[in-house]
């Protein structure tokens, strides 16, 4: 059955050709009418819905064997067996069809085809393929640049989370990841890598070359056990090399780039391509008209960009004592602009929060010395960019530990003069080595 | 056939570019002419300068690497098409982060971005050496209003070649006297200047303001003229009074009044940045400094004419140094901050004052701050360093002397028995402790030498022994002692000083070698002055350890140049020892000169108006204001100088004009506000807030306290309690408190004759915007800050003045009523209105409960105050008591405690009157 | 503190702090300049966004009056035990007539060990900031101009050496605003004694008056002339101002189109009404024990700059922009053992305090924080009244300083003294490019952050600078 999945990509393109003769036929019919014509369309598009039907039974084979899901995987499975469903009725329905329905039955048949393409291909090469290599003036008009770049020196790029894990995100996690473990490997945290997988651990201490991460990627590209495995897309030199740094140096989970010595090939790197995760510049919003900004002036909120280029929004509500709904619906005006919010001595209570976690792009959430408790931190969970959380002097404690651990990105949390406890505040410490916490280092 | 030759001809014609016409403009000679001192001044720089360092890859000097383009990987020239040349993008400065030059200061003009424009569109030609040589022959070659002029000679060739654009010289031309622009108005039924501003207003056709009420009028004339607001009886005088030149005796009279000095000179000491002590770490009293502040009023009582006020000032010693008058103008060339103690370089000092006091005359004379041609040659104007350093050379022979000049008979030395027996007092007080710790220390050094068996040896004498047989310095001293000692020695520096003050000397200057003194002791003119003059050289990046060339005593060369021959001045600077500056005084002061006359009548309109004809009276430059009314300049400076340069003329001559007398309000705002928001074309009379010394003179002349003696030692006002005891930091000690003269007679005098410390700015005053003191100031601002409100809300100034009003009140009327409605008269200058009076009885009656219920505490000065301070060298804090001396027999001012009831609720809406806006504003 | 102001002359009238008048903030619509006529409608100090990202949105300028020995302090030079009183001339035009004429090297007097996971050297007097050490970034490369206190203050203060300039704190606060506006945005806690140059150091140059440095005085009225007069109480300034109102706005109907008049009336309500707030805002009493422990609050050597630095945590806490702390009397020449320890002893504790309470609070990373003098000292002294003084004369070409916080490389030394401490030699910087740097951690760029005034575009550096750019993280 794997055998035949592994067919799929091949045998998937002869009905895009078929399909589109038939209809590039089916044009020519149309000016200068002749019955041969007519009957050679009938043979392509038999044809290409026979094929069709093929391309989507092995497509099914594929997804079986895993490695695939999500929405993409859906979408392109249901719209190629739409192709291949309504060419094979257009095929017996066409001579009864009248003149218009025909050209409707083709742009139906075409749009699935563009449909399940266009899904099927970014499956394999990843969701911006389309994109990424466009030429300047349309990347740009497609994805925004907010900001000029921040110039973050490399010695203060944390290496795990700011170089391996994002290149495992890009290129593991689509297998290794907390719900689908293929070789029962997760990849998505520290933790995680530390367990390894089914064949031992990843890193070998005595003989680091051998480890049996390195060893998996320098396989042939066509050994079976090789690393990102065929089809997918593969390490490119820069990624290798810096894993192999990393390694050298025991896969430390906690060290940023300058604790390391890096050698003047991976401070190019570094330098040149490799940007730590920074939402600053991944958030891509549209800025918010300028009345907005000057309403929330008006009603009492300090509010501005975070620089003058950029979209992304700061809010200060420090020692506001009220914070009524009024103020928080007014926010909403700029939920996708805003990144940081200060509520520091003010009256923020915990149903604001629920309001306010549905702001996307929150990156600093400030909640000092306010009177939010406990159940606060649970709405918090799928803010997917929040790396600041201070909650110092409120009475936040330990039941609030696994709502805190859940929030993967964080990056420094203070906890100072709350009620949390000395364990509650080690088993974070074990669970998340390099979160800030206040302490000094 | 003919369409070829016609076609030939028009390649001829294209080929030699007929110069003069912009659009058919042979790109090649426009690169020759213009481009490439573009590039020379504004890009080479840091793109091609230092070979070793092009910065973004942009190399200017080669045209095939601006085709490629640096870094950016953009081609920076793309011939014909200015669009997508990326040199052009830059330096249009649309997108901040790619705009070039980096500085604003140094962006590109209009006609430099058409220019590169032009050049880019027709092609970009880059021609070889010779043939931009040969372009260059061409001399009358003119890009729009741009021309070229000749100056005494820029550091850098191409600075030299420089094209200007004509309106931003228009200072530097001589004065023409212009026609008057009639028009239709009937010349003798209206006045030149109403013509002049009306031409100003013809395209515009803005509708000009009623004349003010003669209320008005009488106000804003008599506090625009002495500074002082005008009583009820020259009021009900001037309103009864039905003689058609009312006005013009109005005028006269406030020109008669010994009050009008007082106020006009405090514009200049603005200017000038008049001081009574020297700043920075010791800010050591300059003792007679108050007699330059008296020279000037009475310079502008008596209408001295500006050119031998400015002469004077310049080269009064060189005039007639025999005449005290003369010596005490010289005051001017100091009034800078300057200070040279062991602490400082000497080079450094010197050249700290030689800049000071060339960029003071530029601003003051010439209305052109010169420091910007220090460093290099100036960015906008044609003022090349060698003309800093030429006229900074007129002051290379100028040293600082406190000479001898007996008091005059008109100059007030009158002084109390207390305050000049209180100085001796405190020096033999200073000297006694300075003794006995003296002799503490010596009675160690006896013991320790007796201890030893050796003969004891007074300080001095053994200061030269080897360490061993002498004892350990300081023996006998705790610390806290020897911290005193060092507080003893500095107040007695102090001392010296304040009492120099009543000796007559003058704060003057003498011409001679470098003589530079530490400024703690009084300078004498040293008996031999021969000796080399000191030479001047042009210095690169103004620093005085790197001159490039020496240059002789000069002018600003550009005036010379451009005055057509029969105007030029050609006064050749003396380059000896002597009368240097009496050279430079006589160019100042010609006739021919076109900036010193325009610049005084700029100052005397902006003073009247609120707002010079050009709007920065201290930068006539390319980067100040241009004037809004070139000819009414022109014809005012003729004017000016046809009448024997009489500041007291111009006065007549501005205020009997329609516009002086326009009201505040105007009959179509919303017109003005849209066409003419800032009224430069002057349609209404702008209304201002009174200045710092206006608003605190006007509350003691209504309050009758104002002792209106002129001229004198420096008097001391009373300021904010905490900011008078407030410690000074001077080298290593602290300066004696701040305590106010001890009678009110003595206290409450005009505040111009306050005494003004450069470290101690009397709180009051600061808020109100008087300007500081280390930098010139052409025109206040005119600030709104909540610190006002405190002052005239919570400070003590305000309460006193309107209890002693009260208390005058209380005497000379009687029924509440009539005082209020007296007092709204005295303050607002206008009748009482029926519902103003019902309030403020309701509001007197409610007040005078509340203090019949609450009684004021009594309050006393304290007569010492703890000082705690680290001692400099161990770093131990120690204390030590300061006794107020005055304090101790203070006559205060009436207190409220001293009153009864119904007079503190008086005060209290007398003080509500004086923080109104209808008090602090003249319309 | 006593609130009773009844009387004038209590014992305790010992000194006042404050002189010159603050600029106190405004809220936005109250404050308005007449500059050629154009009412500024948004008020000069409400925030606004900097030019790029910033690293830093608060800064505390700790500033040592009196230029602390860098030898003696974070930047040990073994090799002057060798040379200790070996005496030497020294003549030239460039020197003040105190550094010429005959010298001797002076070693000295504290020994120095390596503190912190990143080995940074520390004088032994420094006690507590030995904890803090891998939070702070020492800077060694850095060039004075001035040997003179007054001058070299003004250069470090406000860019030019001879004063009328704005300060750095005015110059940020001009190009920021304040995150508060009923707070000053740039406030000043002056020494016992004002520094030396007076209130020049932190004055607004030729910046509008709003950006004027506040000095806020620990005891009296903190902001003078904000206490209403004795015997005055708050019924009777409210009827005033009752009063007052009534006039104005019967007198602005005569003069609708003079636009001055509604702030100035408007003004009058936010001063009443900040009689109350600043002196709250500025009470460290309500702060924990604990907390005031840490600061050393309460023991003598540390209590008075103890106070300062709990307040400048508590004022930038409240969205003050730029808090300046001073600790004066470091001018040690003479007596440098006893002088520079004292001094150490008493900023060491709460320095360290503050700095672990920024971290725990969660501000350290956005809070600059700057340690520096105005210049740094001589490895050699003057003879002086025929004695031997262990001290050190000015130094402008070597000086020491460190920051923390605010986008700054922490546990790192940049830059290097030679080995007698008289002149820097690794990255080495004039103190303008410190300015730059500065504005550049609070996205500021120097060259474009510019006020016109006195023909030209003048910027804080003067005429521009580099970034240091191994000092930023």
């Amino acid at each position: 059955m794997d055998f035949l999945g592994a067919f799929h990509p091949l045998v998937l393109h002869v009905p895009i050709g078929a399909l589109i003769a038939a209809f590039l036929l089916e044009m020519v019919h149309y000016f200068r009418k002749s019955q041969a014509l007519d009957q050679s369309v009938k043979i392509v598009l038999g044809f290409s819905a026979f094929t069709a039907i093929i391309a989507a039974i092995f497509g099914i084979f594929l997804s079986q064997k895993g490695g695939y899901q999500g929405l993409t995987l859906q979408i392109h499975q249901w719209s190629g067996i739409g192709v291949a469903v309504l060419s094979t009725m257009f095929f017996f329905l066409k001579s009864r069809l009248n003149s218009q329905s025909v050209w409707v039955a083709w742009g139906l048949n075409l749009t699935f085809l563009t449909i399940a393409g266009h899904f099927g291909g970014s499956l394999t090469h990843g969701e911006d393929f389309l994109l990424k290599d466009a030429p300047d003036f349309i990347k740009e008009t497609f994805t925004s640049q907010n900001g000029s770049p921040l110039f973050i020196h490399p010695d203060s790029v944390d290496v795990f989370l700011d170089i391996i894990q994002p290149i495992a995100r890009e290129k593991c996690n689509s297998c290794h990841n907390t719900n689908k473990k293929q070789g029962s490997l997760d990849l998505s945290e520290a933790s995680t890598w530390k367990k390894g997988g089914k064949s031992g651990e990843l890193f070998d201490p005595e003989n680091t070359m051998q480890s049996l991460l390195l060893h998996r990627i320098f396989l042939p590209l066509d050994h079976e056990e090789h690393m990102p495995p065929k089809g997918q897309e593969q390490l490119i030199p820069s990624e290798v090399a810096l894993i192999e740094w990393w390694l050298e140096h025991g896969m430390p989970f906690d060290k940023k780039v300058s604790d390391l010595q890096s050698n003047s090939r991976i401070v190019q790197i570094l330098n040149s391509n490799f940007r730590p995760l920074d939402p600053y510049q991944v958030i891509t919003v549209d800025p918010v008209d300028q009345s907005i900004l000057d309403e929330f002036r008006a009603n009492g909120i300090t509010a501005l960009t975070i620089s003058r280029k950029s979209p992304l929004i700061e809010i200060r509500l420090a020692g506001v004592d009220t914070i009524g709904s009024d103020k928080i619906e007014l926010l909403k005006k700029a939920r996708d602009q805003i990144v940081k919010i200060d509520f520091q001595a003010s009256g923020i209570t915990n149903d604001h929060l629920k309001e306010i976690a549905s702001f996307p792009n929150l990156i600093h959430l400030s909640l000092q010395q306010t009177n939010i408790s406990n159940g606060a931190i649970l709405n918090l969970k799928d803010l997917k960019y929040l790396q600041h959380l201070n909650v110092h002097s409120t009475s936040i404690s330990d039941e609030s530990i696994a709502d805190l651990m859940a929030l993967d990105k964080l990056r420094s949390l203070y906890l100072w003069n709350t009620n949390f406890s000395s364990e509650g505040i080690e088993k974070l410490k074990l669970a998340r080595p390099n979160l800030e916490l206040g302490e000094l280092n | 056939m003919t369409r070829n030759l016609i076609f030939i001809l028009l390649v001829i014609l294209n080929a030699c570019g007929s110069p003069g016409k912009k659009d058919t403009v042979d790109p090649e000679a426009l690169f020759a002419h213009e481009v490439t001192s573009i590039i020379a001044s504004k890009c080479i720089g840091c793109h091609g300068g230092d070979p070793k360092k092009i910065e973004g890859g942009l190399d200017f000097r080669n045209y095939e690497n601006l085709l490629v383009g640096g870094n950016s990987g953009k081609p920076a020239i793309v011939p014909g098409n200015s669009k997508q040349s990326l040199l052009y993008q830059s330096i249009l400065r649309v997108d901040e982060d790619l705009a070039m030059p980096p500085k604003d200061g140094d962006k590109l003009s209009e006609i430099d971005l058409q220019i590169i424009r032009d050049w880019i569109d027709g092609g970009a030609p880059w021609p070889s050496e010779e043939r931009i040589a040969a372009i260059k022959m061409d001399t009358e070659w003119q890009y729009g209003n741009r021309i070229r002029v000749k100056t005494s000679g820029g550091l850098s060739e191409t600075w030299e070649n420089r094209p200007y654009e004509k309106e931003n010289l228009w200072a530097y031309y001589p004065v023409e006297k212009p026609e008057i622009p009639w028009g239709e108005l009937d010349p003798n039924k209206n006045h030149p200047i109403d013509a002049f501003l009306a031409d100003g207003r013809a395209e515009l056709n803005i509708p000009t303001a009623p004349s003010a009420s003669d209320l008005a009028l009488i106000r804003r004339v008599t506090i625009d003229l002495i500074g002082l607001p005008p009583t009820k009886d020259e009021i009900e005088g001037f309103l009864g009074n039905k003689d058609p030149n009312a006005y013009q005796h109005l005028i006269d009279r406030l020109l008669a009044s010994p009050q009008y000095g007082e106020q006009w000179a405090r514009h200049w000491l603005d200017v000038v940045r008049y001081a009574d002590t020297g700043g920075f770490s010791n800010d050591y009293v300059r003792p007679n400094a108050w007699r330059y502040r008296d020279y000037v009023i009475r310079a502008f009582n008596d209408d001295k004419p500006y050119d031998q006020f400015v002469m004077e000032q310049l080269a009064g010693d060189e005039i007639d140094p025999d005449d005290p008058e003369m010596l005490i103008a010289t005051g001017f060339l100091r009034m800078g901050p300057w200070e040279h103690t062991a602490m400082s370089v000497a080079a450094e000092t010197r050249q700290y004052y030689l800049d000071d006091v060339t960029n003071i005359v530029g601003e003051a004379f010439l209305s052109t701050p010169l420091n910007c041609a220090k460093c290099h040659d100036h960015k906008y104007d044609p003022i090349p360093a060698r003309d800093y350093y030429s006229i900074q050379a007129v002051f290379a022979t100028t040293q600082f002397a406190e000479r001898p000049a007996p008091f005059l008979p008109e100059e007030n030395t009158e002084v109390t028995e207390f305050e000049k027996q209180r100085i001796l007092d405190w020096i033999n007080i200073t000297e006694k402790e300075d003794d006995y710790l003296a002799n503490k220390e010596e009675e160690a050094a006896k013991r320790w030498y007796e201890e030893r068996g050796l003969t004891y040896l007074p300080k001095r004498a053994r200061r030269k022994l080897p360490e061993d047989q002498q004892p350990p310095r300081y023996l006998g001293l705790t610390f806290e002692e020897l911290g005193y000692r060092k507080v003893l020695n500095k107040r007695m520096q102090l001392l010296r000083k304040q009492k120099e003050r009543f000796e007559p000397f003058a704060f003057s200057v003498y011409n001679g070698p470098v003589n530079i003194r530490n400024s703690q002791n009084r300078g004498s003119v040293p008996e031999n002055l021969n000796g080399e003059p000191p030479n001047t050289n042009i210095l690169a990046g103004g620093s005085v350890y790197a001159p490039i060339e020496p240059v002789e005593a000069g002018v600003m060369s550009i005036i010379e140049n451009l005055a057509p021959e029969s105007k030029k001045i050609n006064i050749k600077i003396p380059n000896g020892m002597e009368s240097r500056r009496l050279g430079f005084a006589k160019w100042l002061t010609h006739p021919d000169n076109p900036i010193l006359a325009r610049s005084m009548v700029n100052r005397i309109w902006q003073h009247h108006f609120g707002q010079g004809i050009c709007e920065t009276p201290n930068n006539f430059g390319a980067t100040g204001g241009k004037p809004t009314h070139p000819e009414l300049l022109d014809w005012l400076t003729s004017y000016f100088i046809a009448h024997d340069y009489s500041v007291k003329e111009m006065h007549r001559l501005i205020m009997t004009s329609r516009a002086y007398r326009f009201s505040s309000s105007h009959p179509d705002w919303s017109k003005v506000n849209e066409v003419d928001p800032d009224n430069e074309l002057l349609s209404y009379f702008n209304p201002r807030r009174m200045d710092a010394e206006e608003l605190k003179d006007a509350m003691l002349y209504i309050s009758g306290e104002l002792n209106t003696k002129m001229g004198g030692f420096p008097t001391r006002p009373e300021i904010n309690m905490e900011a008078a005891l407030q410690p000074r930091h001077i080298m290593g000690s602290i300066a004696p408190a701040y305590q106010p003269s001890r009678t009110p007679e003595e206290r409450n005098r005009r505040t111009i004759y306050a005494e003004r410390y450069r470290t101690l700015a009397d709180p009051y005053l600061e808020v109100f915007n008087q300007p500081g003191t280390d930098m010139s100031c052409e025109a206040r601002s005119e600030s709104t800050v909540t610190p006002q409100v405190f002052t005239m809300f919570n400070g003590q100034n305000v309460r006193t003045r309107s209890l002693v009003y009260a208390n005058r009140l209380m005497n000379d009327f009687d029924g509440q009523e009539n005082r209020l409605k007296e007092a709204i008269y005295a303050i607002f200058n206008r009748e009482a209105r029926p519902d103003e009076i019902e309030e403020c009885l309701h509001y007197l009656e409610k007040m005078t409960k509340y203090h019949q219920d609450n009684k004021p505490p009594k309050i006393d000065y304290p007569t010492e105050v703890e000082r705690e301070m680290f001692e400099e060298m161990t770093g131990e804090p120690f204390s030590f008591k300061e006794e107020l001396d005055i304090y101790k027999n203070y006559i205060p001012d009436l207190q409220p405690w001293q009153v009864d009831a119904s007079t503190r609720a008086l005060a209290d809406l007398i003080a509500v009157y004086f923080n109104s806006n209808e008090f602090i504003y003249v319309y | 503190m006593s609130t009773d102001h009844t009387n004038w002359n209590r014992r305790d009238f010992l000194y006042g702090l404050g002189s010159s008048i603050g600029a106190v903030a405004l809220s936005s619509l109250l404050a308005c300049e007449r500059k050629t006529g154009q009412l500024v409608s948004k008020g000069p100090l409400s925030p606004s966004a900097p030019m790029v990202r910033a690293r830093a949105k608060y800064c505390i300028f700790l500033t040592m009056e009196g230029g602390p020995s860098h030898i003696d302090t974070f930047d040990p030079k073994p090799q002057l035990d060798k040379y200790h009183l070996t005496k030497f001339q020294r003549q030239g035009e460039k020197f003040s007539a105190m550094s010429s004429g005959d010298r001797y090297f002076v070693r000295s007097p504290f020994s120095s060990r390596k503190v912190g996971k990143s080995g940074v050297d520390m004088s032994e007097p420094f006690v507590h900031l030995a904890d803090v050490a891998d939070e702070i970034c020492f800077y060694r490369g850095c060039q004075a101009e001035s040997v003179n206190h007054p001058t070299a203050m003004y250069h470090i203060n406000t860019g030019n050496r001879f004063g009328g300039e704005p300060a750095l704190g005015s110059w940020i606060s001009y190009g920021l605003g304040t995150m508060n506006e009923n707070l000053p945005a740039f406030v000043v806690l002056p020494e016992v004694a004002y520094p030396q140059g007076g209130p020049g150091n932190w004055s607004n140059g030729f910046l509008p008056a709003h950006y004027q440095g506040t000095p806020l005085r620990p005891e009296g009225s903190p902001i003078l002339n904000i206490n209403p007069p004795p015997g005055v109480s708050r019924y009777h300034q409210e009827e005033s101002l009752e009063l007052l109102q009534r006039l104005n706005r019967e007198h602005q109907k005569m003069h609708p189109y003079h636009d001055e008049l509604s702030a100035r009336i408007e003004n009058y309500e936010l001063a009443y009404r900040m009689q109350m707030e600043v002196p709250d805002v500025i009470d460290i009493e309500g702060e924990d024990e604990k907390t005031k422990e840490l600061y050393g609050v309460g023991q003598a050597e540390t209590d008075v700059f103890g106070r300062k630095c709990l307040l400048a945590r508590k004022l930038v806490e409240q969205g003050v922009r730029f808090v300046q702390v001073y600790s004066g009397g470091w001018d040690s020449h003479d007596f440098l053992e006893r002088a520079h320890g004292n001094l150490i002893t008493s900023i060491d504790k709460p320095i360290a305090g503050l700095i672990k309470d920024l971290k725990r609070r969660g501000m350290l990373d956005e809070t600059l924080i700057i340690w520096s003098g105005e210049f740094g000292r001589t490895a050699d002294n003057g003879v002086r009244e025929n004695g031997v003084a262990y001290g050190r004369d000015h130094n402008p070409d070597a000086m020491g300083m460190w920051f923390a916080g605010g986008g700054v490389k922490a546990g790192h030394i940049i830059g290097a003294t030679d080995e007698l401490g008289q002149e820097a030699i690794e990255i080495v910087h004039p103190l303008r490019d410190l300015h730059v740097t500065l504005l550049h951690l609070f996205g500021l760029d120097d060259n474009k952050l510019t006020y016109f005034h006195g023909g030209r575009h003048k910027q804080l550096s003067q005429f521009g600078g580099q970034v240091i750019k191994e000092v930023i993280a």
